[in-house]
C-alpha cells in the first residue's frame, strides 16, 4: 500500500492522473458487479433437419380383372340430394360394364355431375319404378332422409333378394342413417384416424384385417380416405387395428369400416373417397 | 482577486485537491460505465395483444424484435404473448426472428390466454417459454385450404398451359403431401427445441390438440408457470442482471416510427400545393396508391416526401404495385388468382 501511496502521490502529475482513473475504474468495478451478475450464455441454435422429412406415400398397383360377365341393372341413387359427383363413380361405373350390368340413375342429372331436388313423391314414384327392374341399389350420402314408404320399398326389394350398397362418408353431409337402420346398420359420427400408418395424412388409414367373405376375397390391404366407424348386427368384413382411432367415438376398438347386414345383402362401406380415381389404384382399392 | 486566490489555495491543498480527484474519477467512471460500456441493464418487454399473425403484424412484430436485438443496453426480452397462429410463412418468419435474437440475449415468453399453432411456433424461438395455469397453449398442426377437389375441374382450352398442374400447383394428392411435409416440419421445430424436456410423443403433439397450461408444463412443452413478473425474472437471471431498468419496446418502436413519420410529414404540411394537412394514415394511403379523398396528386406529395428526406422514404412500407390487389396488377388475366394458403391457425369450434 505504501508503495501505491507513493506512486499515487509521489508527484502532482501522478496524483492528477493516477487518482481518477483508480477511483473510475473502482466505481466501474462496483457498478459492474451491482448490475451484472454473469454473463448469457447463448444455446446453440439447433439444426432444423426439414431435408429428413419424409411424407408416407403409398404405392399405385396395376389392377387387372376378368370379371364374370353377368347382367342386371343396377340403380344409383341421386333422388335424395344425394352428395356425390357422377365423375366420383367412374370406377364403379366402369367395374360394373366391365360385369355386363347396366347402371341406371335415379334422378334427373343436372349436367353439372348433380342431380335435380325432387319432392317426396317424385322420389317415391321413381324409386318404384326404378326398383322394379333393379337387381341393386346403391345409396350414397343421401341428404335427404328416406321416408317411411321410402325404406318399406327398399325393404322388400332386399327381402325379395336385391343387393343394397350403402356408401357413407364422413366429410359429406348425409342422412344415410335414415335408411341404414332399417337394416340394422348404423353410421357412426366422426371419422378414423391413425397417426402411425397412414397414406399421406393421418385421415387416409390402411385397413390390412378382413374376415373371409366373397366381398373381402383377394384383399391384404385397402386405403380409406377419411372412413367412418359402422357398427352392424350383422357380420362386420373389415377391421382397424391398435392405432387407429375415432374422432368421437371411444372405448370402442376396433372398428369396422365394411360391414354387412344380418341377411348379407346389403353392405355398407364407411368411405367413398377410397374408390375415386387416383385413390382407387392405391394398394387394393380397385380389388374390393 | 483575494477570494480566488484563496479558492485557489484552497483546492491546492493536498486532501481538497484529492477529493475533487476522487470525483472526477466517479464522474468518468459512471460516464463510461453508464453511457459508453456496459451500460444499466435494460430487460425489454413486447406486449403482443391477440393477434393473428400474417405480413402486416409480423412487419410490426419484427420491428421491435430488431429494436431488442440492436439496443446494446438490452440484456433480456420479455414478450407477452396472445396469438391463435396464423400465415404458415409468416409465423415461421417470427419463430426465425426469435432465434436470431435468441442468440444475443435471451428471450422469455409469457404466454397469455391462447397461444396455439403459429403462436405456438414463434415462442419455440425462446430461450424459456411460460404460460399462467390457465392458458391454451398448444395447437401443433396445419391447414392448407382451399384442396383441390376430390373430382378435378375440366380443363379449358382458352389459355395455353405448359403443364398438367400449371395453373392449380399438384393434385389433390400432391397438396396433401405438401400439407404432411409442413406438419412434420413443425414437429421437428417443437422436438428439436424441447428437446428432452419433452415428456410425450411425437404423434400426441402432431394430435393438434390444446393444453392448459398446467398440462403443457406436464408434457414439456413450456418451461415453468407463471406470470409476468416472473418472466421478467427469468430474463434477468438468464442474462445475469441485477437492478435493471425496463424498456417498454411498443412504445419505444412506435416513438422512433412517429419520428420518422413527423420528419416526412413536415414538408408535406408546408407543401404550397396542398390544402390542409396530412395524417399519417393519408400518406399511407397515397404511398400505397389509395385514393384519400384530398384534391392533391399523390405524384406532387412523393416529390415532396423523396426531395425533403429520401432515406426517410426508404424506411416506409412498400409503395405503387407491391402488395397490390392482383386484379388490379392484372387486369387483362382472365383467371382469378386463389390459394391455397398454408396457416398454423388455431380456429375453435364453432357454434
Amino acid at each position: 500500500m505504501s508503495a501505491i501511496g507513493r506512486f499515487a502521490f509521489g508527484s502532482n502529475l501522478r496524483r492528477v492522473l493516477t487518482i481518477p482513473l483508480l477511483f473510475a475504474a473502482v466505481y466501474f468495478l462496483v457498478a459492474l458487479f451491482t448490475y451484472y451478475r454473469g454473463t448469457y450464455d447463448a444455446p446453440a441454435t439447433p439444426d432444423l433437419l426439414f431435408e429428413e422429412i419424409t411424407t408416407p406415400i403409398s404405392a399405385h398397383t396395376i389392377f387387372t380383372e376378368q370379371p364374370e360377365i353377368r347382367s342386371g341393372v343396377m340403380v344409383v341413387d341421386g333422388a335424395h340430394d344425394n352428395e356425390f359427383d357422377t365423375a366420383e363413380l367412374v370406377s364403379l361405373l366402369s367395374s360394373m360394364a366391365n360385369r355386363g350390368i347396366t347402371v341406371d340413375f335415379m334422378g334427373v342429372a343436372t349436367g353439372f355431375g348433380s342431380f335435380r331436388r325432387m319432392t317426396s313423391l317424385e322420389r317415391l314414384e321413381a324409386l318404384e319404378s326404378k326398383l322394379r327392374q333393379a337387381g341393386s341399389l346403391v345409396v350414397i350420402a343421401p341428404r335427404e332422409p328416406y321416408t317411411k314408404q321410402e325404406r318399406g320399398l327398399v325393404r322388400r326389394f332386399v327381402d325379395k333378394g336385391g343387393r343394397l350398397l350403402l356408401i357413407g362418408d364422413p366429410t359429406r353431409t348425409q342422412q344415410i342413417n335414415s335408411l341404414a337402420e332399417e337394416f340394422g346398420l348404423s353410421f357412426q359420427p366422426g371419422f378414423l384416424y391413425n397417426q402411425t400408418d397412414y397414406d399421406l395424412n393421418h385421415r387416409n388409414i390402411f385397413v390390412q384385417d378382413f374376415f373371409p367373405d366373397p366381398v373381402t376375397e383377394g384383399l391384404t390391404q385397402v386405403a380409406f380416405y377419411t372412413v367412418g366407424a359402422i357398427r352392424s348386427s350383422g357380420p362386420a368384413l373389415a377391421y382397424t387395428d391398435g392405432n387407429t382411432f375415432s374422432t368421437l367415438v371411444e372405448g370402442i376398438e376396433p372398428f369396422y369400416p365394411l360391414v354387412k347386414s344380418t341377411r348379407g345383402n346389403v353392405l355398407a362401406v364407411g368411405d367413398l373417397t377410397f374408390m375415386v380415381p387416383p385413390q382407387n389404384s392405391i394398394l387394393d382399392n380397385n380389388t374390393g | 482577486m483575494n477570494k480566488i486566490s484563496a479558492l485557489g489555495r484552497f483546492i491546492g491543498t493536498w486532501y481538497v485537491s484529492t477529493v475533487l480527484l476522487i470525483a472526477v474519477g466517479l464522474a468518468i467512471g459512471s460516464t463510461v460505465f453508464f453511457y459508453a460500456y456496459p451500460g444499466k441493464p435494460k430487460i425489454a418487454v413486447i406486449d403482443i395483444p391477440f393477434t393473428v399473425i400474417d405480413d402486416r403484424s409480423v412487419f410490426e412484430i419484427g420491428a421491435m424484435l430488431d429494436y431488442a436485438r440492436d439496443d446494446s443496453s438490452i440484456k433480456g426480452v420479455v414478450i407477452s404473448l396472445n396469438s391463435p397462429g396464423g400465415g404458415a410463412a409468416p409465423s415461421e418468419e417470427l419463430f426465425f426472428e426469435m432465434v436470431r435474437l435468441r442468440e444475443k440475449k435471451p428471450v422469455v415468453v409469457i404466454m397469455e390466454d391462447l397461444v396455439a399453432s403459429g403462436g405456438f411456433m414463434m415462442s419455440m424461438g425462446a430461450n424459456y417459454a411460460m404460460a399462467k395455469p390457465s392458458s391454451f397453449v398448444g395447437g401443433v398442426g396445419v391447414i392448407l385450404s382451399p384442396l383441390p377437389p376430390v373430382v378435378p375441374f375440366e380443363p379449358s382450352d382458352r389459355e395455353g398451359v405448359t403443364g398438367p398442374f400449371k395453373l392449380n400447383g399438384g393434385s389433390r394428392r400432391h397438396f396433401v403431401t405438401m400439407t404432411e411435409q409442413l406438419r412434420q416440419a413443425f414437429a421437428s421445430i417443437v422436438i428439436t427445441e424441447r428437446g428432452d424436456k419433452l415428456r410425450t410423443t411425437k404423434n400426441e403433439i402432431l394430435e393438434g390438440n390444446l393444453y392448459t397450461g398446467v398440462e403443457a408444463m406436464q408434457v414439456g412443452l413450456i418451461d415453468g408457470l407463471g406470470g409476468q413478473t416472473d418472466a421478467i425474472r427469468k430474463a434477468a437471471s438468464l442474462a445475469g442482471v441485477a437492478n435493471y431498468e425496463l424498456v417498454d419496446v411498443n412504445t419505444e418502436v412506435s416513438r422512433v416510427f412517429n419520428e420518422k413519420l413527423e420528419r416526412m410529414n413536415g414538408p408535406v404540411r408546408f407543401e404550397p400545393n396542398l390544402s390542409g394537412e396530412f395524417s399519417a394514415s393519408d400518406i399511407f394511403a397515397l404511398l400505397n396508391g389509395q385514393s384519400t379523398g384530398a384534391p392533391t396528386e399523390a405524384s406532387t406529395l412523393l416529390k415532396g416526401l423523396i426531395t425533403e428526406d429520401s432515406d426517410a422514404l426508404l424506411t416506409l412500407p412498400p409503395t405503387g404495385g407491391i402488395g397490390a390487389d392482383p386484379a388490379k396488377a392484372l387486369p387483362d388475366f382472365p383467371l382469378s388468382i386463389a390459394g391455397p394458403k398454408a396457416y398454423y391457425l388455431y380456429v375453435g369450434s364453432s357454434e
